[in-house]
């Protein structure tokens, strides 16, 4: 009798448990959260690509904040925090996150993880257009995410010294657990130029939105990197391989394209944008803050429509800067066909062909002057004509990250270029020759990984 | 298990038969104890009913007189169970045994949730709260009732720090983990209850018990490594005395209104005149240029106004003087403020018969705020249990809650223009309007600048709540089911289902009255310039916000429980399995034009961007539909046994693993094993442990295990779902990273205990010594950002901490006969340290620096603590002096930069101590005569530091927020000799306020003694027919304030310069039936 109570409870017993254990396996694989997604086919790297928020505005905007095409007026740096104040005069070791750094990084790391799944899947003959230009995107990302950062963190590129100079932190994985350590400035060069030629084989001509890469981008940050590391034919090629895809510019005289009316004139993703990305957000250079350095705003002349579309009055005798392509008060950053025109100018005239420079300038400026007020300037030595069309890129492309390089790198062919803020009377000079023009690190990078700062 | 309560009376006469006598006769006996059989003196033996009373001698020997042999004697001895015999029985020298009295500790049964065991079957540590200490206090909150009666529990007053891993803000014996979940686990009735603690209406609940050590996370996983809170509620009982028992029950709480003026603010001539000279030095320069729609404070318009030639010196003037005679504070307080009131109706019926018993509990909560914010509650609950055949117990409950609650009027803290607020509020006119508040939006500049076509921008504090407010409605089932069948009389299977349903719903209503309706539709109106036509984005109309989060739970359960002797050996065991899934699905959109009668909204566009008006931005419109959806899975095996031999060994082991869906974990990793043993040692029932002066000593010990992993412990990153901006292509982004060098937290505790009766049971208690020893504790730290660049920290085993401590609780009864004192201490010490700490590269001891209230582990320290700049005065100019390379300096970045590379400290910083209380404990002593009873409530915490927040400038600035120390700062050369408190600059010095916030002669001693509440009843029974009605009248004063503070200014240290709660005063009847 006791027997048989017992196996008329046990057995049920054991079965009920070799059930619940045979099923839990399913019970629990059940996904805990509907909204979230492991990326690991194609579409979903597509789409960790897609994410604008991130991947097109991590452009380092601190060398634009240490850079002078604008000024603070005395009130507005009183009311800042002391680390927005230490920036301004290029004394700012103690940045700690959130900064440029981690925004860059951060586009790096979704880059590096787009390719690092990518050779998980199969690259077939039904996919691979799709495959190719993922990884042609990713590359493009993150090549102008290490730009940004070699422009920002690291001196101007210098043949000579390249291979020693402190360059970046080139990551070319997504693993979490390998070391940060900084390659040389000719190792960070030859990674971005390697992966945007790459890329521009790779990508179609154009893309359906500025925000995804296309061969006409990944050639104007070709353009862009050669120009910055002086290599003025590789960079006349690339501009003009973009400009053989694109090289509509704005109207500045029609009232559709530029509404003179309105805040901010330019539209978003206008015809002239290549590429669109935007710098982060730094309160010393947000619209509202920073005024157009006042010699600046005089080299527009009236007829220059840029004079009245690129600036707002504001506070005394102060502008303002309004002429981003962002159609709001972000920082456009991306590549233009005005760009690139300027690109291909310079590159000519020290590449020895200033009148065909002058054609080019001449293009660019009916498009930017009231119509017919134009006067192409009687210039006659290659000197006057190169200092002409660098004033006009300083003027044309204000406020796009670029000043800081373009000061880095123009102090290499000799400019002297030194910068100088007025704070209560004080005066604050960069001189052109200064290490600082390397920006520090973050601090607390330096203490995590035992890395090298830039010399002070 | 009832049964086992019932204890046996035994009583054992010895009768010599003689004569029986008339008139006045002398009885005499002996009483001895019946387990000792020793005489016992000392004992009173009284004729019933009346005051003549003897008492035995040495010997145990008494003789009495009595009337009539047919009187009844009445024997009463500490100890002991009272005893009445006949006075018939004494005619001879009789021999009377007492039977020893089970003290307290032996009848109350711990409800561990999965089992009902007697305190002398547990080796762990756990606390049982009855109804009567439950009920010394009131209040809506069934936790909060737990707070000062408990040792080892400790309610924080600072406000959570981490939302998302606490909720409770209750600790049991301290940190266990670094960055895990904070929160006790709450179980009611058997089950996990997963909803809010405030649908549970205290009255329904009859005990609690607490599980605190590595016994209970082994029984109820890894949630429960914070201790457990048990739960039961009221129910009926089989074969009770009455088939029906009725207890209404009606409580009445009023709270007196805060008191603003208690607080800090800067009188109004000193404000303006602050704003003056900001105004003057071009503070507002840059926000008045080029952000002029922004609001700014009156003052500030009246300057800028001036300044603009748009009034004269002569208005400005008088506009100043009408602002400085202005009281916002009383004004407020007059104009806001009700008292705050609270009622509280619970109806009990319970009753019983053979195969069946039942409760029934209906309760009715309604309370309104001083802001008149309201929220009304209603409760039922519904427990049956039948006994179908003998071997059968089937038992069910259902509890609904349905709770309705509305915001109110707006808080002080609110009114601030464009954040910053300012004393001189006006609400009234002098011709009784309503005077607008500009609290984002200049209305200057919109005057100016929108002339037509746009809806009225003012605020009107008083009236605007009339038309925008948010009501949250919430519903909760809470059902359970369980079935036992008794297989072998040793043996019983239990089938359990418990299932939890709550849906709350938030909706917020601006009608098109309202500020936030008018604004928000101003905000999206594009006026034509040329032809003045007006096209509204965002329809006329109410906004209505819908949120509705819904949130579910089941658990099946499995379980055999053990009960069989064999010999002197008695062995307790359980085995059993469960499965629980708890889901949470909510949603949310906005609807725009809306309008409830006639019924209608309209449509709006979510997917392009607008003009704003007036910040000129391109905005989308706001709402657009948003869903969400987690389901967390559990299944988990589990075993406890327990074998005690002879009632004098213990032994006690249990096992539990628990699985989960975590997601993108590996099948291992989803596995977490948990397990403790234990023992425990019965002195008192050794035979060569026997002593008069102790009746009761019981040591135990537990020692336990449990590790847990973290979600992160991934193969693979996992992201999250989104919309592009610009493009509105569907987007991915990463949240939570891989990191595959993630190991399992683990961690051991200890616990010992004694258990304790002496002197007849007149003094009992307990002491518990615990460690709780973590390793590879999961941590937020600072990391090489360069690897990923999202956050500014990430989880790594950073840590592994020490937490030791006592917990220690006494009950003595020092008066008996008519005035009956009782008194109750319990007292915690809890200390925790960082042991080891794995990113040598983290910010150290600088990293102290503050209130102390979030959690840093830092080697050797505990996990909050305080650390302050070393300070030295001020200099003569009024600067705060601080020490670097031994020199008195005001470099303050230097000495940041110093103290940040040097983590393992610096002459210029110095590690204070704790900020939480490392001793904390309560004394209550209890009062009754005749029908009376008063409790009063001391608490003491110790052992910690806090931080006083004194005056930032660059805060005062930009918020108005000042406190005291602004009237002592330094104005004049000279006023270095008796000030600390640094001059108001302008510009700030640089870094200056972080250095003197922070600075040591800001950090107090924080040990204090509070009167947490007396609380006072009255009780009387009568016979009503063959029942008996009992009438209980109670009060309770709470919140009454500190008795003694170590810091000389008298700062609450758990409410510095804050308010405090308001005293709070009830009222109640109680009636059983």
């Amino acid at each position: 009798m006791k027997n048989l109570t017992k196996k008329r409870i046990v057995y049920p017993m054991l079965f009920c448990i070799a059930f619940l254990f045979a099923s839990c396996e399913d019970y629990l694989n059940v996904r805990s959260n509907s909204a979230l997604v492991i990326p690991d086919d194609l579409e979903s790297l597509q789409k960790l690509l897609d994410a604008t928020q991130f991947m097109n505005m991590g452009i380092c905007s601190d060398g634009e904040v240490a850079s002078s095409d604008y000024f603070l007026q005395q009130a507005t740096y009183n009311a800042f925090r002391d680390e927005v104040k230490l920036a301004y005069v290029w004394d700012n070791y103690d940045q700690l996150f959130n900064n440029d750094w981690a925004k860059a990084y951060s586009v790096v790391y979704t880059s590096n993880l787009v390719l690092d799944k990518l050779k998980r899947i199969e690259r077939t003959a039904d996919n691979s257009i799709q495959w190719d230009q993922i990884y042609a995107e990713a590359l493009v990302f993150r090549a102008n995410q290490y730009l940004s950062l070699v422009w920002t963190f690291a001196k101007a590129y210098e043949k000579q010294t390249a291979s020693t100079d402190m360059g970046i932190v080139i990551r070319q994985s997504s693993d979490f657990n390998a070391k940060s350590e900084r390659a040389s400035l000719q190792e960070c060069y030859r990674v971005i130029v390697d992966d945007l030629k790459k890329a521009a084989d790779l990508l179609p001509t154009t893309s359906s939105y500025p925000t995804r890469p296309d061969k006409a981008g990944a050639h104007g940050s070709l353009a862009r990197t050669f120009l910055s590391m002086r290599e003025y034919e590789q960079a006349l090629y690339h501009a003009d391989r973009l400009l053989a895809i694109k090289d509509e510019l704005l109207d500045y005289n029609s009232t559709s394209e530029v509404n003179m009316s309105a805040n901010f004139p330019f539209l978003l993703f206008n015809k002239e944008t290549v590429s669109y990305y935007e710098l982060t957000s730094n309160t010393q250079i947000s619209v509202t803050n920073a005024m157009v350095d006042t010699l600046l705003y005089e080299t527009y002349e009236e007829a220059d429509l840029r004079r009245g579309s690129f600036f707002k009055k504001g506070p005394k005798t102060y502008h303002t800067f309004r002429g981003t392509y962002s159609g709001s008060a972000k920082l456009f950053a991306g590549m233009t066909v005005a760009e690139a025109y300027l690109i291909k100018a310079e590159c000519l005239v020290r590449l020895e062909q200033p009148d065909l420079a002058m054609n080019i300038m001449d293009k660019l400026l009916r498009h930017r002057y009231q119509t017919g007020k134009y006067v192409s300037p009687d210039l006659s030595s290659p000197e006057e004509i190169l200092a002409f069309v660098l004033q006009e890129r300083r003027k044309e492309l204000l406020f796009r990250g670029l000043r800081w390089i373009d000061i880095k790198r123009l102090n290499l062919e000799g400019a002297e270029i030194d910068l100088r803020r007025n704070l209560d009377g004080a005066e604050f000079v960069l001189p052109h020759n200064s290490d600082r023009f390397a920006l520090p690190l973050p601090a607390d990078i330096i203490l995590q990984t035992g890395m090298p700062q830039n010399p002070k | 298990m009832k049964s086992m309560l019932i204890t046996i009376f035994f009583c054992n006469i010895l009768l010599y038969t003689m004569a029986q006598q008339e008139d006045i006769t002398t009885v005499q006996g002996t009483v001895y104890g019946l387990e000792t059989r020793e005489a016992l003196g000392n004992v009173t033996v009284r004729i019933s009913n009346t005051n003549a009373a003897v008492t035995t001698n040495e010997i145990g020997h008494f003789a009495i007189a009595v009337r009539s042999l047919k009187d009844s004697l009445t024997i009463t001895a500490v100890g002991y169970r009272d005893t009445t015999v006949s006075a018939g029985s004494f005619t001879t020298p009789a021999i009377l045994y007492l039977v020893r009295q089970t003290t307290q500790l032996e009848e109350v049964v711990v409800q561990t949730g999965y089992q009902s065991l007697k305190v002398n079957e547990i080796t762990g540590a756990v606390d049982v709260i009855s109804n009567e200490m439950l009920n010394q206090q009131t209040g809506l909150n069934i936790l909060q009732r737990l707070n000062n009666i408990t040792p080892g529990i400790r309610f924080d007053n600072q406000a959570i720090n981490t939302p998302d891993l606490q909720k409770l803000n209750v600790s049991i014996r301290g940190l266990s983990t670094i960055n895990g979940h904070l929160d006790p686990l709450v179980v009611l009735d058997g089950f996990i209850y997963e909803g809010n603690i405030n649908n549970i209406d205290p009255n329904s609940i009859e005990n609690i018990t607490i599980l605190k050590d590595a016994s209970a996370s082994s029984i109820w996983g890894a949630r429960a490594g914070n201790g457990v809170i048990v739960m039961t509620s009221k129910k009926g009982d089989f074969m009770s005395r009455q088939p029906t028992r009725v207890t209404v029950n009606n409580t009445w709480i009023i709270q007196k209104r805060p008191d603003l003026n208690s607080l800090y603010e800067l009188s109004n001539r000193d404000f303006i005149e602050v704003e003056e000279m900001l105004f003057n030095q071009g503070y507002y320069n840059n926000q008045l240029n080029n952000s002029p729609f922004l609001a700014v404070t009156p003052a500030i318009d009246i300057f800028d106004r001036r300044k603009r030639g748009m009034i004269s010196a002569t208005d400005s003037a008088s506009m100043i003087q009408n602002l400085l005679v202005q009281d916002g504070r009383r004004s407020y307080m007059s104009n806001f403020y009700d008292v705050p009131l609270s009622q509280q109706y619970n109806l009990n019926i319970s009753g019983g018969s053979l195969d069946h018993s039942y409760g029934l509990g209906v309760g009715y909560t309604q309370n309104t705020t001083e802001l008149s914010a309201g929220a009304k509650k209603a409760n039922i609950q519904l427990n049956n249990s039948f006994r179908p055949i003998d071997k059968l117990q089937v038992d069910m409950s259902i509890l609904f809650t349905s709770q309705k609650s509305n915001t109110g009027k707006p808080a002080y803290s609110s009114l601030a223009h464009n954040g910053k607020a300012v004393p001189y509020m006006q609400f009234i006119a002098d011709d009784g309007a309503g005077i607008p508040f500009e609290r984002e939006f200049r209305r200057l500049y919109l005057d100016e600048r929108y002339t037509s076509g746009l809806l009225d921008w003012g605020y009107y504090p008083l009236t605007d709540y009339r038309y925008s407010r948010t009501i949250t409605r919430l519903n909760e089932w809470y059902a359970s089911t369980s079935a036992r069948y008794k297989l072998l009389p040793f043996l019983d299977m239990n089938l359990g289902f418990q299932f939890q349903n709550q849906t709350s719903e938030n909706t917020g209503i601006d009608k098109l009255e309202s500020y936030a309706a008018r604004s928000y539709i101003n905000q999206f109106t594009e006026v034509d310039p040329t032809t003045g036509s007006v096209k509204y984005n965002v329809p006329l109309g109410g906004i209505r916000k819908m949120g509705t989060a819904s949130s579910s739970s089941y658990t099946f359960r499995g379980q055999s429980n053990l009960n069989k002797n064999i010999g002197l050996l008695k062995i307790i065991g359980m085995l059993g399995a469960e499965l629980r899934q708890n889901k949470n699905v909510g949603s949310s959109y906005t609807a725009y034009g809306f309008n409830d009668d006639p019924l209608m909204s309209a449509p709006v566009d979510f997917a392009n961007r607008y003009r704003n008006i007036p910040t000129n931005s391109l905005r989308n419109i706001a709402g657009m539909p948003s869903f969400s959806h987690i389901t967390n899975r559990f299944v988990s095996v589990y075993s406890n046994w327990s074998a005690i031999w002879d009632n004098r060994y213990g032994l006690s082991g249990s096992f539990r693993r628990d699985g989960g869906n975590i997601f993108g974990a590996t099948t291992n990793d989803k596995w977490s094993p948990l397990w403790s043993i234990g023992g425990s040692w019965d002195l008192t029932n050794e035979s060569f442990f026997r002593t008069e002066a102790i009746d009761r000593l019981r040591l135990r010990a537990t020692y336990g295990y449990s590790g847990s992993v973290d979600l992160r412990k991934t193969p693979d990153p996992v992201a999250y779902t989104g919309t592009a901006q610009y493009t509105n292509l569907p987007m991915l982004a990463i949240s939570v990273l891989n990191d595959p060098s993630l190991r399992w937290e683990k961690v051991g505790t200890f616990n010992l205990g004694l258990d304790f009766a002496l002197a007849r049971s007149r003094i009992t208690g307990a002491v518990d010594y615990y460690v709780k020893n973590g390793r590879d504790l999961y941590g937020l730290t600072d990391y090489d950002y360069t690897t990923w660049g999202n956050q500014a920290t990430i989880t790594k085993n950073v840590a592994a901490m020490r937490g030791r401590g006592w917990d220690i609780s006494i009950n003595s009864l020092n008066t008996t006969g008519a005035l009956k004192w009782n008194s109750r201490l319990i007292f915690s010490f809890n200390k925790n340290v960082t042991t080891a700490y794995y990113n040598s590269a983290n910010s150290g001891v600088i990293s102290f620096l503050g209130n102390g209230n979030t959690i840093q582990p830092f080697v050797g320290k505990p996990l909050n603590g305080i650390a302050a700049y070393r300070y030295f005065g001020l200099d003569e100019e009024g600067r705060a002096l601080g020490i670097l390379d031994g020199e008195l300096t005001t470099d303050y970045l230097g000495i940041r930069r110093a103290v940040f590379a040097s983590p393992e400290g610096h002459e210029s910083i110095e590690f204070i101590g704790s900020s939480k209380p490392q001793q904390f404990g309560n004394l209550i002593n209890t009062l009754d005569w005749k029908n009376f009873g008063l409790s009063i409530n001391i608490s003491y915490k110790g052992d910690y530091y806090f931080q006083r927040p004194v005056t930032s400038y660059a805060a005062l600035f930009q918020s108005g927020t000042a406190y005291p120390d602004f009237e002592s700062r330094w104005k004049a050369p000279g006023d270095e000799q008796i000030t600390n408190v640094p001059a108001m600059t302008y510009p700030v010095v640089s870094n200056s306020a972080a250095f003197y916030s922070n600075a040591d002669i800001n950090v107090f001693k924080g040990n204090h003694l509070r009167l947490e509440y007396i609380s006072g009843s009255w009780t009387n029974s009568w016979k009503i027919g063959n029942r008996e009605a009992k009438v209980q009248i109670y009060g309770n004063v709470s919140n009454l304030g500190l008795l003694w503070t170590a810091n000389r200014e008298r700062i609450d240290p758990e409410f510095p310069y804050r308010l405090s709660p308001p005293i709070s005063f009830s009222l109640g009847l109680k009636v059983d039936y």
